[in-house]
């Protein structure tokens, strides 16, 4: 008998959702999971019931006790009472245990299968989807939404059998001792139910606000602090802390605003029973004068309508339980019924050996309606090192995505050694063609493990020849703890030269086939690029190389420039000859030289 | 049957489940045993201009507890005197009696809460803005150490258990042992035996509370921590999708993930487990005690000794002892959070600046720009040294640029010039005035710096540029923008300058980041100005605008620039060549390149071989 009313006020975020609204399929979704612990889910309601039953023969034992043996003045009766209640209030403990203890074992098992399924299926939804939206909506998801379900399933679906088990109990166990001591002691249901029913609506709405206000709270706290270096370096501090302090005070008001209801809560709860109390204490009281109430029913009668607001109060705020619930369910399956639209092949293809012959085959693409690539023609050769240079915007990056098949294409083909890129198996595309890209992303672990990220099955040794190939050793062994120090959320501990040279270790230690360098090296310092520019011979060796880099500095290496521009390729050659035949691309370069 | 009132505690208890981001980390998820009084007393000092309205809330616990008490013995009268008797004439002024009674209880209530809520809240707020102001005084070197999410959460949820305990802890416990003595005395007073029956049940409560305490809540504790994990591994698997993607790790991520999947629903179950076995506790204890009273009750009743009255009313204290029990486990267990979380939140107000005011310090005059490091030594905490023994001396207005490999400490070596680590030893001046003797704030009013991290915030493009001004005129904006080389691409945008920057700034590129950043420094219009890889991200052709546009800028101020890419510092007036920390080579690019076997002249024959003789 947990989780209920506050729970119930203080969470229902979706004032605006309707339990109406709720798309059906998404209901299916939650039943899938659900029958299949039908059994379980049986036998949960079945010690909720026996609970139920046994913590509602208390008082009537008592009144047993007090007619039939106090008033009889029986003292071996007085036993059997006391033998019964241990008796009952043991069931009830039991029971209450397997009710409880089964309900929570059916909520948390179908949500982590929720959330397993949830994770998975989120995980191979393209970048686009990503991209799309904020990291928080989507963490939301998979966090707080499940576990509302969760509360859903193993608390708020018995509990609420359960409150109307006791109530329905309570009723018909009053009406059996006394009906019209019953009738009158109803009369203060309604009343009751809603003045909580309001308050609660009140306290709904002062928490939102609550939550509102404390999230533009953690909001400023969490921008100050990772901007904690900008707003020192700027002198912004008294600015922020006062900017902070009106948030507080906001912040306060709204907190004392729910406190507000949230005080007069209790004292309507505790009127309402004792009103209860005196109603039967007054009519009954009359009643055992009149010789047509025992003293027993009426000790009893004050017993049950004390234990009848509980439940009371819990069923007032049932629907939005069930309202925040339902949004949440729905929230859930919206993503769930996004489909991806990069489908693992139904019947891959993965070369025996792979050479990295790569073709852009009549490529279009653009994200949303925007083109990007418009019909590209490209053959990079088994072992080539090719250059692709052209404007910010020009589609280099984008043609890096397409190739990793993070986006398909709109129209034509991409090919890996004749062989469509749509027919790889996804796995197995990821075993030729590794990147190194342009925004760098490092996991809070250490060195170590992000360039193993790269192969999972490397060695130690193997990381630190990696390292070693592409110059990263150096610093990483200068660091506190070498290959062991963590980079920090996001590899904020390390500069943007060493991120892009533990990304390139990693990339290079996946051994792959195809190599996509996307600006490999533009925050490495000119001294290290040009140890890895003299080690890029060994580097590039048996792989083929697609080079994005914006200055021609880096392109020395490369066999064949393309040229890209406005999604057009508009020239391949060497640099020599492209320098020779292309306005475009010498304009480009005496821009650079000519500084 | 208070259950309701004791949902809505753990759902405030539980609120802190879905703020907490970051597990503990050194010296701050110390065990909730932690010595719980010194800290707990610090907080009387934030108490204190509140003692008034402490009284009234005490006042107000004690007339409302006393209150509560009066029922039952009402209905005792009633049954006894009015009813039994059959003298049922004023019976319902017992009723009514009762109903006022709960009603002046209900007002004392409100008063109660409401106003231990307002102190709770007053406190709190003192406390966060108090926090929030020293964590902004806090050095550098400070926050190398932390993290976002654990700071964050000491300002946030930290204080926010605080609250919880200010606000309740103390009123519940007085009125909890209130109930429980007071229940006491009236079944003394009643009849000893009924008493010593009573006393005979302290016992079992004590161990409900004691279970509860130790079992039930530390469950919960453990639940929260691993929810906490799971979330931080979904951010950083959502975050990093992409590389995950590339690399075609999803396997291998679903795996960890679904263990930590299994792991919550797994503690979960044991939580529920021990609270399924725990939680009927007390209505089993409750049960058990009011057959113990029908019983032992009965029989005296039988014998003439007691009233069916007190029987009754008995009866109805009995059920009264459901919410002490509860709550006192409760109790002790948001106490030891709230210790814990005092703890947290005390060691970083204990924490010192690094970096402050001399006793002393005098403004730093308007600058002209010399700046002269003398034997400037440093060293990050517990590391070895990134600078030794460094000696620059720079003109006013010249442009120094600093070169040199990946961790050779250009950076660390210009962050020392806005004080943001101060040097271990040596000195640094300013136009003669030791950086170490002038206010912080205002030497970093006049040393501006555009950093090599890139920050935007959640607010429009005007507002992140005039982040260090915020009385900056528009005209002066665009300016700055113009010369940042921003100007046209905010202008293409449909808002413009008001253009919201979204979560993490993921709607503009790094160049474009790179200029912002630029453009924000310029407008603090400062003396000094340094550039820490200003245009790593930019592409080539914007740089040579930036760079036009710059000559301007640092003609007549004294720059800094770190850059790798030698061709942007071959125009410096000053070149120097860092490596393992120390200055190897000062000079400007003509003398650098006259140095035979000269680190300069190494780097740059191989850029000149790379770069196709692009020599400027």
């Amino acid at each position: 008998m947990r989780g209920g009313f506050g729970r119930r006020i203080s969470s229902g975020e979706e004032e605006d959702f309707s339990l109406k609204q709720m798309d059906k399929r998404a209901l299916k979704f939650l039943f899938k999971y659900l029958k299949r612990h039908k059994l379980k889910l049986f036998l949960a309601i079945v010690s909720m019931i026996v609970m139920t039953l046994a913590s509602l023969a208390g008082p009537f034992l008592i009144k047993i006790a007090i007619d039939e043996y106090i008033m009889a003045g029986d003292i071996e009766g007085l036993t059997l009472i006391f033998a019964l209640m241990v008796g009952a209030y043991g069931a009830y403990w039991l029971f209450s245990y397997f009710q409880t203890y089964l309900s929570n074992w059916i909520g948390h098992t179908i949500v982590g299968d929720i959330r397993e399924d949830l994770y998975e299926h989120l995980q191979d939804l393209p970048i686009q989807f990503y991209n799309e939206r904020s990291t928080g909506d989507m963490m939301a998801r998979v966090t707080h939404d499940v576990n509302a379900l969760s509360d859903l399933v193993s608390t708020g679906f018995v509990h609420l059998l359960s409150d109307i088990f006791v109530m329905i109990g309570i009723v018909v166990i009053m009406l059996y001792l006394n009906v019209q001591l019953a009738l009158v002691s109803f009369i203060t249901i309604p009343f009751i139910f809603f003045i909580v029913y309001y308050l609660g609506k009140k306290m709904r709405l002062a928490y939102r606000d609550v939550r509102e206000r404390l999230a533009e709270l953690n909001a400023d706290v969490e921008q100050n602090l990772s901007g904690i270096r900008l707003v020192q370096a700027l002198n912004r501090e008294n600015i922020n802390t006062g900017k902070f302090s009106k948030l507080s005070w906001k912040n306060l008001k709204a907190n004392l605003k729910a406190a507000m209801y949230f005080s007069l809560l209790f004292p309507v709860m505790t009127l309402s029973k004792v009103f209860g109390e005196a109603l039967v204490l007054g009519f009954g009281g009359w009643g055992v004068v009149q010789g047509v109430v025992s003293l027993g029913v009426l000790i009893a009668f004050m017993e049950y309508v004390r234990r009848f607001f509980g439940p009371l109060a819990d069923m007032s705020q049932v629907y939005n339980t069930y309202q925040s619930a339902g949004a949440s369910l729905d929230r859930i399956y919206e993503y769930m019924d996004v489909e991806s639209p990069i489908h693992e092949p139904k019947e891959p293809h993965m070369p025996e050996k792979i050479q990295g012959e790569i073709r852009f085959d009549d490529v279009t693409f653009g994200y949303d309606d925007d083109m990007i690539i418009d019909g590209l023609n490209l053959d990079i050769y088994s072992g080539e090192i090719f250059a692709l240079v052209g404007q910010t915007g020009a589609g280099k990056t984008t043609l890096v995505n397409i190739l990793t098949r993070l986006y398909d294409v709109d129209k034509g083909a991409i090919t890996i050694d004749g062989v469509d890129l749509r027919r790889y198996p996804k796995k197995g595309l990821r075993k030729i063609i590794s990147v190194v890209p342009q925004n760098i992303f490092l996991f809070d672990t250490s060195i170590k493990e992000n360039i193993r990220f790269g192969r999972p099955d490397a060695t130690d040794e193997e990381i630190v020849d990696v390292a070693k190939e592409v110059h990263a050793h150096d610093f990483i062994k200068n660091l506190p703890q070498g290959y062991e120090t963590r980079v920090g959320e996001e590899g904020v501990k390390l500069s943007g030269g060493q991120k892009q040279l533990v990304s390139f270790a990693r990339a290079m230690l996946a051994d792959p086939k195809i190599l996509i360098l996307d600006e490999a090296t533009s925050s490495v310092d000119a001294y290290t690029e040009v140890l890895i520019q003299d080690a890029m011979d060994k580097l590039f060796q048996g792989r083929t190389v697609l080079m994005i880099a914006h200055r021609f500095a880096t392109l020395n290496k490369a066999d064949r420039i393309g040229l890209l521009k406005e999604g057009l390729l508009i020239d391949t050659g060497s640099h020599e000859e492209l320098l020779e035949r292309n306005d475009i691309y010498k304009e480009l370069y005496e821009k650079q030289r000519g500084r | 049957m208070l259950k309701y009132h004791y949902n809505i505690l753990v759902k405030y208890c539980n609120i802190t489940v879905y703020t907490m981001k970051k597990g503990p980390e050194k010296g701050m998820g110390k065990p909730p045993q932690a010595p719980m009084l010194p800290n707990l007393l610090r907080l009387v000092r934030y108490a204190k201009k509140h003692r008034l309205k402490i009284a009234g809330v005490m006042i107000a616990v004690i007339i409302s507890t006393t209150l509560g008490l009066i029922p039952p013995w009402l209905i005792r009268y009633g049954i006894d005197n009015m009813i039994i008797p059959g003298n049922i004439d004023s019976l319902w002024i017992i009723a009514v009696a009762m109903v006022a009674t709960a009603l002046l209880k209900g007002f004392f209530d409100f008063v109660k809460s409401y106003s231990s809520e307002l102190i709770a809240q007053s406190i709190i707020h003192d406390i966060r803005v108090n926090l929030y102001e020293h964590m902004n005084r806090l050095s550098f070197s400070f926050y190398d150490e932390a993290r976002t999410g654990d700071l964050m959460a000491r300002i946030t949820t930290d204080t926010d258990t605080l609250r919880h305990f200010l606000g309740r802890v103390s009123s519940f416990v007085t009125e909890n042992i209130l109930t429980i003595i007071g229940i006491l005395i009236i079944m003394i007073y009643w009849d000893y035996r009924l008493g010593l029956l009573y006393v005979m049940l302290l016992p079992l409560m004590v161990f409900g509370m004691y279970m509860y305490s130790s079992r039930v809540r530390p469950m919960f504790r453990k639940v929260r921590k691993r929810f906490a994990k799971l979330t931080e591994m979904v951010q950083e698997n959502f975050v990093g999708i992409e590389v995950i993607k590339l690399f075609g790790r999803e396997e291998q991520q679903k795996e960890r993930f679904n263990k930590q999947n299994r792991d919550y629903v797994g503690i979960n179950i044991e939580a529920a487990k021990v609270s399924a076995l725990w939680m009927p506790y007390v209505h089993f204890l409750i049960g058990l005690s009011t057959a113990l009273v029908v019983w032992y009750g009965g029989r005296l009743v039988i014998q003439g000794t007691i009233s069916l009255g007190m029987l009754a009313g008995f009866i109805s204290y009995i059920a009264m002892l459901t919410r002490p029990v509860r709550q006192t486990g409760m109790m002790i267990n948001l106490s030891s959070q709230a210790a814990a979380a005092s703890e947290r939140i005390f060691d970083v107000m204990d924490m010192n600046p690094d970096v402050k005011d001399a006793p002393n310090a005098h403004e730093l005059p308007p600058v002209k720009g010399s700046v002269e490091y003398r034997g400037v030594s440093f060293s990050y905490k517990g590391g070895k040294k990134v600078l030794k023994d460094i000696d620059i001396k720079v003109e006013p207005g010249e442009t120094v640029a600093v070169v040199g490999p990946t961790g050779s400490g250009k950076s660390t070596l210009l962050h020392l010039l806005p004080r943001f680590y101060d040097p271990d030893e040596g000195s640094i001046l300013i136009d003669e005035h030791d950086i170490k003797n002038v206010t912080v704030d205002s030497l970093r009013k006049q040393v501006g710096i555009v950093l090599q991290h890139t920050f935007l915030f959640g607010a429009s493009i005007r507002e992140n540029i005039s982040y260090g001004r915020e009385d900056a005129s528009m005209e002066e904006i665009i300016k700055c923008a113009k010369i940042a080389q921003i100007h046209d691409f905010i202008e293409s945008l449909p808002l413009g300058y008001e253009t919201p920057i979204g979560e993490r700034g993921v709607d503009i590129s790094g160049g474009q980041r790179q200029r912002l950043a630029m453009a924000r420094v310029l407008l603090t219009d400062p003396g000094l100005l340094i550039l820490d890889e200003p245009t790593s991200s930019v592409d080539v052709e914007t740089e040579d605008r930036m760079q036009e546009a710059m000559k301007d800028v640092i003609k007549d101020r004294t720059t800094f620039v770190i850059a790798h890419r030698l061709w942007t510092v071959q125009n410096a007036d000053k070149i120097l060549v860092l490596k393992d920390g120390e200055i190897v080579e000062c000079g400007d690019h003509h003398e650098l390149l006259q140095k035979e076997d000269g680190f300069y002249r190494k780097i740059y024959q191989h850029v000149l071989k790379d770069e196709g003789g692009r020599s400027g």
